[in-house]
């Protein structure tokens, strides 16, 4: 086994161009189950803590940067908690402190697990996947276009995910998720809601109920033309008959942690009360 | 009197990382060891080739059963001599090398030729050929007194039903280690136990060595929970083995995995239970059969039923045990053994019958106080089992409680429920020396261990209340087999075995003093320099209890509120008071510490915990502790303790054991809450989401949902 610890981005480029199958390492929380499982042996790794280009964020007019490095812990505080305060409180459910700590959110993404709970977060936001490689430089991928598949990304062998772009949107977010205990626990469903009080619309993005993470598309226009904007208000059993096709639109199974029938009843549950918290 | 609240002595150490746990003893020229492991369900071991093995860089030894041949035939030796395997991933092997990872290596190199046999990889698979014990854990394993079938024909009301609890591992978070060397014709062992002279005893016995010349050191422990025993004697055997033969040092660790199969489980239990009551509510009979699981290798009962027989009054009792020989791991006791599913199941019953009769929960039992033992017709060494039931009710409230399924706070449905809890006081021997140091410091030794509970602080407190001395100037020792021969830490019994011999201790040196003209108000100090210059030592020694004439046991009432959510049917508890009666207090902070840990694993027990097997093949699935769900932090309700000091005269010091207590009742006090909370009654556990779902597809215990990854 090959380890090439890269301390900046061109070295962690390069290191993929020779090799567009090695095993990228970040904060190694979801490789690390892998190994100890033996699940994976990969014959090359290159480490990314040490290259800084990818810590960090900044401001590109209305839209916000984030670096592929930065970790939970620093995306659960200010002025995340403000600014994209969704992704702020899925960051906060990841794992515990440790995890935390050296979880980032470019792994969250270029894992592509379903559970992965910042993804929810993302698709809702409509966020767009920087991409870089040596040979090309950089791409933009919208979320829709990467996520293919359970941990099928459209990212190649010889790219690194750099950052991630959201825009900044005025108004309510929640993230809710249901586990099987209350804290330290993959997702059983995750839901997103982002209002977006300028625009006039609702967007939900569903974690652990399909094979990506996903968007409810009828539950979302339904949202945007029942709200009464002015007073921020939804008529009886609107919440209800949103939760109910927010639960139409995901496509879950059954495996240990939970069934399909109860991830399609809490998704429509959470996006219900997330909907609820946002008009009160 | 004891009972000031001191912290634990070792706690500085230990969170500074300064305590040396056995797995850190690291000897120079150290190799390490891997288990190869069986993968077969059931069958022969024919032939075993290492020669693969053998040609990995850094391989120094490999052991199987030809090696183990020598070793006196015993319980800890059969699955070492004989190449039998009785369950997936039995040990058949084990390597040694310069290197964990060329010790793993080589053992995934050995090669293992068997010859397969059928398989039982549930109890429901064989029923035919359950079996009744002679023995539940110490007590006679079925028991009859009365006419329970006639009285059950004729009584007011009878509760009939079936109760079922699953398979759950212990998993402190310290795994099995050993870290052994041989000094000329003596070894040294460092190992994670929960007897160190158990662990002396049997090394010298398989080995056919003088006891002398085995050494066990085991000086913190990082949890045990009763898996820290007996079943992990075979592999550390193994490794003295090769030890040995080796000439070099060698360490055996066990992984997280390897804990699921290699060092004992809680038995799942299948109990069908009958109460029948009078229509003033007095319990006319019990009939309570527990059938539970047990390995084709050993023979292990909980307790199960001892609850029925007699915790509360009744004339006519009915109690049966029976196993069925599985290709699983062998059971062994677990925190709270018996009473913890036991309980679950008379306590859930009862909750049912002050339903259907109208009366009060906490009235029914009241009712139903057993004055004295019935089952043995003796009396209590001192229950305070009511004045549990009042302070616990109080202080929660219970006065208040509303009716069933008409409270809500938000999302959460309430409910309360309630159980009582109880478990067996016993003591073992022990001896404990004390040692005037010539600096008037203390120093006092008993070769028992601290599993983590607070062992090294009341052995402390014992001794500087008895002297007379601040607890900083007594040092502790323990957890070694060159001190005096003290108890295995099970059962609730090292602090109220410690105690008598403590003061006995104690009381010598004093007198020792007084002999050499101590006067009579010189302090310690001074009367050491001045007439023993070297300092003085005296020994005490207790026996264990006779517990012929009265029965000794703990009590306590357990109450609790949970909330279940409305749409989604997470299901939290919200808070938990219970009042316990152990005899003599000696530290409440430590008491009541222990009293939380046992708690939280019996809620783990109740919500989350639960070994699953593959049906066809017997193997854990999901041996990693991401899918067996223990308890964190956020799962935690507000705890209230009250502890019900007791003056016992019969037991020495007074001193009851407090481990256990917890782990037992707060099952059925969940159970009855959330039947509380929904109307809906769960009867095995652990209680899932989908038990109270009802429009989505249900749970069952024996048909588990797929697991697909």
């Amino acid at each position: 086994m090959t380890v090439v610890t890269a301390t900046s981005l061109d070295e962690a480029l390069d290191a993929l161009a020779g090799d567009p199958s090695a095993q990228l390492l970040a904060g190694g929380t979801d490789f690390m189950v892998e190994v100890s499982f033996a699940h994976r042996r990969p014959a090359s790794i290159v480490t990314l803590r040490r290259v800084d280009e990818l810590k960090g964020w900044w401001r590109d007019g209305d839209t916000l940067v984030l670096g592929a490095g930065m970790t939970y812990t620093e995306l659960q505080a200010e002025p995340f908690l403000d600014v994209v305060p969704g992704l702020a409180q899925a960051a906060r459910t990841v794992g515990s402190p440790q995890i935390r700590n050296a979880g980032t959110i470019g792994g969250n993404i270029a894992t592509g697990s379903p559970a992965g709970d910042t993804l929810p977060v993302l698709v809702a936001l409509d966020a767009v996947i920087v991409l870089q490689s040596a040979a090309d430089g950089e791409r933009r991928v919208p979320w829709n276009e990467f996520f293919l598949g359970p941990k099928r990304t459209a990212r190649r062998g010889d790219e690194l995910v750099t950052a991630v772009r959201v825009p900044v949107v005025h108004g309510r977010q929640e993230y809710l998720k249901v586990g099987t205990r209350n804290a330290m626990v993959i997702s059983v469903a995750g839901v997103a809601l982002v209002m977006d009080d300028d625009a006039h619309t609702v967007r939900v993005g569903l974690g652990s109920v399909g094979p990506v993470p996903l968007r409810a598309p009828a539950a979302e226009a339904f949202a945007d033309s029942t709200i009464d904007w002015a007073t921020m208000t939804i008529p009886d059993g609107g919440a209800a008959q949103f939760g109910a096709l927010v639960s139409a639109a995901a496509s879950p199974i059954d495996d240990q942690r939970s069934t399909a029938a109860y991830r399609r009843h809490a998704v429509g549950v959470c996006a219900r009360r997330a909907l609820q918290r946002c008009l009160s | 009197m004891s009972g000031e609240r001191a912290r634990r002595i070792e706690g500085a150490l230990k969170v500074t990382g300064r305590a040396e746990y056995a797995g850190e003893v690291r000897p120079d020229g150290m190799l390490h060891a891997a288990l190869v492991q069986a993968e077969i369900t059931c069958g022969d071991v024919v032939g075993i080739d290492d020669s693969a093995a053998r040609h990995t860089p850094g391989f120094v030894d490999q052991v199987s059963y030809d090696d183990a041949r020598s070793l006196a035939p015993s319980t800890a030796t059969a699955l070492i001599r004989e190449p039998v395997v009785h369950f997936p991933g039995q040990p058949v092997g084990l390597t040694a090398a310069d290197t964990l990872l060329a010790a793993r290596t080589a053992a995934a190199r050995v090669r293992v030729d068997y010859v397969e046999r059928p398989s039982v990889a549930a109890i429901d698979q064989a029923l035919d050929e359950a079996y009744a014990p002679a023995m539940a854990g110490r007590i006679i394993g079925a028991s009859h007194r009365g006419d329970p079938a006639v009285a059950l024909t004729g009584a007011h009301l009878v509760v009939r039903n079936r109760y079922q609890t699953a398979v759950n591992n212990h998993h402190p978070m310290e795994p099995h280690v050993v870290v052994c060397w041989w000094e000329g014709e003596q070894v040294v062992v460092h190992t994670s136990t929960q007897a160190v002279y158990g662990t002396r005893a049997i090394i010298a016995h398989a080995l056919a060595m003088p006891a002398d010349d085995v050494r066990v050191v085991c000086r913190y422990l990082g949890g045990g929970f009763g898996c820290k025993g007996q079943l992990w004697w075979p592999w550390m055997l193994w490794t003295l083995t090769a030890s040995k033969r080796t000439g070099r040092p060698i360490r055996l660790e066990l992984t997280r995995a390897q804990m699921f199969t290699l060092v004992g489980r809680r038995q799942e239990t299948v109990q069908d239970l009958a109460v029948g009551f009078d229509a003033t509510g007095r319990l006319v009979a019990i009939e309570h059969d527990v059938l539970a699981q047990t390995s084709t290798h050993g023979e292990y009962c909980d307790t199960t039923a001892e609850v029925s027989r007699r915790l509360y009054a009744c004339p006519n009792v009915r109690t049966l045990h029976r196993l069925v020989r599985t290709n699983e791991p062998q059971p062994i006791p677990m925190r709270a053994p018996g009473t913890a599913p036991g309980t679950f199941a008379l306590e859930s019953a009862l909750d049912e019958a002050a339903e259907q009769l109208g009366i009060d929960p906490v009235e029914l039992r009241v009712r139903n106080f057993a004055d004295h033992d019935h089952d043995a017709d003796v009396p209590w060494s001192s229950n305070s089992l009511l004045q549990c039931y009042q302070v616990a009710a109080d202080r929660f409230g219970w006065a208040q409680r509303p009716a069933s399924a008409t409270v809500v706070d938000g999302r959460w449905r309430i409910g309360w429920g309630m159980a009582t809890t109880c478990y067996p006081a016993h003591r073992q021997p022990c001896r404990v020396r004390v040692r005037l140091q010539p600096d008037g410091t203390i120093v006092v030794q008993c070769g028992t261990q601290d599993m983590g509970s607070g062992t090294y602080t009341v052995l402390a407190q014992m001794v500087a209340d008895a002297l007379g001395v601040p607890l900083s100037q007594v040092t502790v020792e323990l957890g070694d087999t060159l001190l005096p021969e003290g108890p295995f830490s099970g059962g609730s019994q090292v602090t109220a075995s410690m105690f008598p011999a403590a003061r006995q201790a104690t009381d010598a040196l004093r007198a020792q003093l007084a002999e050499l003209g101590m006067g009579h108000d010189e302090t310690l100090a001074d009367a050491v320099q001045r007439i023993a210059p070297d300092g003085i030592e005296a020994e005490g020694a207790a026996t264990a209890n006779a517990d012929i004439d009265v029965r000794c046991m703990s009590f306590g009432a357990i109450f609790t509120e949970v909330g279940v959510d409305a749409d989604l049917a997470e299901i939290r508890v919200r808070r938990v008071t219970a009042a316990f009666a152990t005899g003599r207090v000696l530290n409440p902070l430590l008491t009541e510490s222990q009293h939380i840990g046992g708690l939280i694993g019996g809620i783990g027990m109740t919500l989350l915990e639960q070994t699953v097997t593959d049906r066809s093949s017997g193997r854990i699935i999901g041996d990693n502790l991401a899918d067996y769900l223990v308890p964190v932090h956020a799962d935690m309700p507000e705890f209230d303790i009250a502890l019900i000091d007791e003056d016992d005269t019969y037991l020495p010091g007074g001193v009851k054991g407090v481990g256990m207590l917890g782990t037992a009742g707060i099952q059925a006090a969940i159970a009855n809450a959330i039947h509380h909370a929904t109307g809906t009654r769960v009867r095995h556990l652990p209680i899932r989401i989908e038990d109270l779902l009802h429009e989505l597809p249900a749970t069952t215990p024996g048909a588990l949902p797929s697991m697909s990854e």
